[in-house]
């Protein structure tokens, strides 16, 4: 499974953003989402920026101590925070801009598609961000 | 037979897929009758603006008469000749 | 340290004399009392800004104030306050908007801003999580809104910055000057856009990158999911997302309730050219929300050709339609458009800037306004071409702008020979788009208002047009049929009195009305009471949720009271009274406001001779100190 963006259904009001950060922080915090709204201006156009979760992960790739795997029942690339030194090279290494960097914890952090049933999927008002089987 | 004006407002025009129109009807048909005959005509996505799940006429819609708005109790009073029906969603505000 | 979340738990206080900013400790008790947004505002002018300050004068306060909701995941959750004296009114002035400002003060670490003083040259405040500074604003200032916003970003270096900006109108004192918000909404109402010019405030600007942490994060993700999905189940919300606030503009016309030339008439014979399809058709872009709302009833328009051809908007609102509209008789929409445009730049408020012009239309009309009196301007109705410079000399005060930069109370003062029959506002506030002649509850509630004629403190919207499901939601079958429908007056003083108390709160949290707290009428007292309780940790049982509603309007009432406001001044022009509305539904009506009145002291617990709240109701609200001083 991955997610698809439908930028044209997007309003850019971050419902998204604050869901995802909610269920991962326990806190609405748009600098810890792991869904991010891209924004030419104030008034769009926008564009949800999401984790592909490629098939030849960059991220993976570029991690020195293996820390990115794939879950195998979801299909989502997840950062084990026991592995991650905190080193930001997956961060440089995403095409996307799809990996971020916790400065307090100093680890990376990303979209795990919320076990399988992704948060922001589920709220977006108006299916501007879908998921792909 | 009697002739009646209709004109729809908001998203109800997406549903008509127009802004009015012109319908005849048999005479003493009343406005239930009038609404489900074009829930009828029109089908989906307009039936369910102008009807509720029991068929009567939505409670959301709201109805004007030549100018008046209109009450459930009236629902069942024949119309007349030439009579003027405006309809719209019952959004409130401002 | 403060024990709640939701809140940030600090404020800052600045003293633009002085330069000195302080952090403070959000205060418990208010917070317990009156939760935050106009509550919190309507406390500090209690206790600090008396009747002796003048609304421009460096000791009244400036209030920009979040809630404990705002920026947190229920619906609509993107509001905050502005609060101060009004220089329009002389009396309690508050401003809502919407848009992204709110939360990010309080990504930023901020509940609420307090500025007090006058700086002696233009400043503006700069908030970037928690450093704050004053700085130099001389190069801004002169600036429209959206070139002050630019500016700052570029300085700045984040695009991402969110501001509250005034324009030359709020630097020139006209008297309804607006702040405007990050993205283009407006913080309009009551001039207060004026009385942070006359503190050489130019803007403040925020940049927050922290969390908003609340008490239960599982508790209030079940509440606002319940909330979402109840919302979107409503069937009106699709209507309402389409069109937004413009949507309902063919149908108040029907309904008589659209101010026509000045309140003359309440329909509008070229409404089609004005209305949301037309306006859709011709300009319209995309859909766009404010921050966490999944209504999205904002949308970005763009003239596509002719002489206000690339004009871009957003935030054109069922209000301006009608004040730059149907009031001065334009059917221009594109001129409607590069009208509103022109006020967001400006900074002014586009009600009671339209309104000074309906105003200032009709004395032409009547003749009691002629070229000597205008500087020969000649203020025919509809004439856009007359209308725009107008905005500009209201905004710089040039001319006979200068006069009508007063607003219509001060202007017919000024002006004699009968222009005061002619200037429709309530306690010096111009009456918005509503007509109580067809709609009598509306007619109760803009006299009633604590801001002046108002209709977003009482906001009954659920007798516009007799739709009963709404009724009956809030208020089960007992009230049925009188209360939804338009025309009646029966329990109409409780629908005011309980959208009065219950607004209080949608406006202490940070909610919008616009939403499902009144429009789409699914969000009611129980449902913020649990969000309130998941959100901040605070026990509220929705009894002392409405014990709040009340506390925070009567302080208002009393505020009021302390500055000479009586039952006398709860009245509406006598154009309502004495002139039967000529138009649709409404025809032949004309309202009759003191029965309504009469019952609404009753329920209020008020003193029907004077309207103030009784000794009694205001120990039962713990508002003892008030006792005392409106004695005096």
């Amino acid at each position: 499974m991955h997610l698809e963006a439908i930028a044209e259904k997007c309003t850019g009001c971050r419902i998204c953003e604050n869901f995802c950060s909610v269920k991962h922080e326990g806190a609405i915090w748009p600098e810890r989402a792991r869904i991010r709204i891209l924004a030419e201006t104030d008034s769009g156009p926008f564009t949800p920026n999401v984790c592909r979760q490629c098939e030849d992960a960059a991220c993976a790739a570029a991690c020195p101590v293996e820390a990115i795997t794939k879950d195998q029942s979801t299909g989502a690339w997840v950062v084990n925070d026991d592995e991650c030194i905190g080193c930001e090279n997956c961060v440089e290494a995403c095409p996307y801009h799809a990996m971020f960097f916790d400065a307090e914890s100093g680890k990376a952090f990303k979209c795990d598609l919320c076990g399988g049933e992704p948060e922001c999927v589920a709220i977006c008002p108006f299916g501007a961000v879908q998921k792909v089987p | 037979m009697i002739t009646i004006h209709v004109r729809y407002h908001n998203i109800l025009q997406r549903g008509a897929g127009t802004a009015c129109e012109t319908v005849e009807l048999p005479d003493g048909a009343s406005l239930a009758e009038a609404l489900r005959h074009l829930a009828d005509q029109h089908g989906a996505p307009l039936r369910e603006m102008l009807l509720g799940s029991d068929g009567n006429i939505a409670s959301y819609l709201v109805i004007f008469r030549n100018g008046q708005l209109i009450g459930q109790q009236q629902h069942q009073l024949p119309l007349a000749n030439d009579d003027e029906l405006m309809l719209f969603l019952a959004i409130s505000g401002g | 340290m403060f024990p709640y979340r939701g809140y940030a738990g600090k404020c800052l206080y600045v003293d633009l004399t002085s330069g000195k900013i302080e952090t403070r400790e959000y205060d418990k008790a208010l917070a317990e009392n009156y939760l935050g947004g106009n509550g919190f505002g309507t406390r500090l002018l209690w206790e600090n800004v008396g009747p002796e300050v003048d609304a421009l004068a460096p000791e009244n306060l400036l209030i920009f104030s979040t809630g404990p909701l705002c920026g947190t995941i229920v619906p609509n959750p993107g509001r905050m306050e502005v609060i101060g004296k009004s220089p329009l009114t002389g009396i309690y002035g508050d401003a809502n908007t919407g848009g992204f400002l709110g939360p990010e003060f309080k990504f930023a670490g901020w509940d609420a801003v307090v500025i007090t003083g006058q700086s002696p040259r233009p400043v503006y405040l700069a908030i970037a999580d928690n450093q704050v500074e004053l700085r130099d604003a001389s190069h801004l200032w002169g600036l429209t809104t959206s070139q002050t916003e630019n500016a700052i970003r570029q300085a700045w270096g984040d695009p991402r910055v969110k501001t509250a900006t005034i324009g030359p109108a709020g630097e020139n004192l006209v008297r309804f000057a607006g702040i405007q918000i990050t993205p283009q909404r407006s913080a309009a109402r009551c001039g207060l856009g004026a009385v942070m010019g006359s503190k050489r405030l130019k803007a403040i600007a925020v940049r927050g990158h922290g969390p908003i942490r609340v008490a239960d994060p599982h508790r209030l993700h079940k509440v606002a999911i319940a909330l979402h999905k109840r919302l979107r189940a409503n069937p009106i919300f699709p209507a309402v997302h389409a069109h937004g606030t413009p949507g309902i503009v063919s149908l108040m016309d029907a309904l008589g309730r659209f101010p026509t030339q000045n309140f003359r008439m309440g329909s509008f014979s070229y409404v089609d050219r004005i209305n949301a399809d037309t306006l859709r058709a011709r300009a319209f872009v995309r859909d766009l929300a404010c921050f966490g709302c999944p209504v999205a009833c904002d949308k970005l328009y763009c003239v596509p050709d002719g002489p206000y051809a690339e004009t871009a908007l957003r935030s054109v609102e069922y209000e301006t339609v009608n004040a730059l509209g149907a009031c001065i008789w334009n059917a221009n929409l594109d001129a409607l458009l590069a009208a509103n445009r022109l006020c967001d730049e400006l900074g002014l408020d586009t009600i009671s800037a339209g309104r000074v012009i309906s105003f200032a239309m009709e004395l032409w009309d009547e003749e009691i306004l002629n070229l000597d009196d205008t500087g020969g301007l000649a203020l025919y109705w509809g004439d856009m071409d007359t209308v725009l410079p107008l905005l500009r000399m209201i905004a710089y005060r040039e001319g006979f702008g200068n006069l009508l930069a007063e607003g219509v109370r001060r202007a017919a003062q000024t002006i004699g020979r009968g222009a005061e029959r002619y200037a429709m506002h309530v306690k010096g506030m111009e009456i918005a788009a509503q007509d109580g002649r067809a709609q009598k509850s509306m007619g109760l509630a803009h006299v009633t208002s604590t801001r002046g004629a108002d209709h977003l403190k009482a906001f009954p919207v659920i007798d516009e047009t007799g739709y009963p499901d709404e009724g009956r939601r809030r208020y089960g079958e007992q009230y049925l049929p009188d209360i939804v429908q338009p025309l009646a007056t029966k329990h109409k003083a409780f629908l005011v009195k309980d959208g009065e108390d219950f607004g209080a709160v949608v406006d202490s949290v940070g909610m919008c009305k616009s939403g499902g707290t009144f429009v789409l009428a699914e969000i009611y007292w129980p449902d913020i009471a649990a969000a309130l309780e998941a959100a901040t940790g605070m026990e509220m049982p929705v009894e002392q949720l409405q014990r709040i509603g009340e506390r925070i309007y009567n302080l208002q009432r009393c505020y009021n009271a302390l500055h000479g406001i009586t039952r006398a001044d709860d009245k509406l022009p006598r154009r309502f009274s004495e002139e039967a509305s000529p138009s649709g539904n409404a025809k032949g009506q004309t309202i009759d406001i003191e029965p309504m009145l009469e019952e609404y002291y009753q329920l209020r617990g008020w003193d029907a001779e004077t309207g103030w709240p009784t000794a009694k109701k205001l120990r039962e609200l713990g508002l003892e100190g008030a006792i005392e001083r409106l004695q005096r």
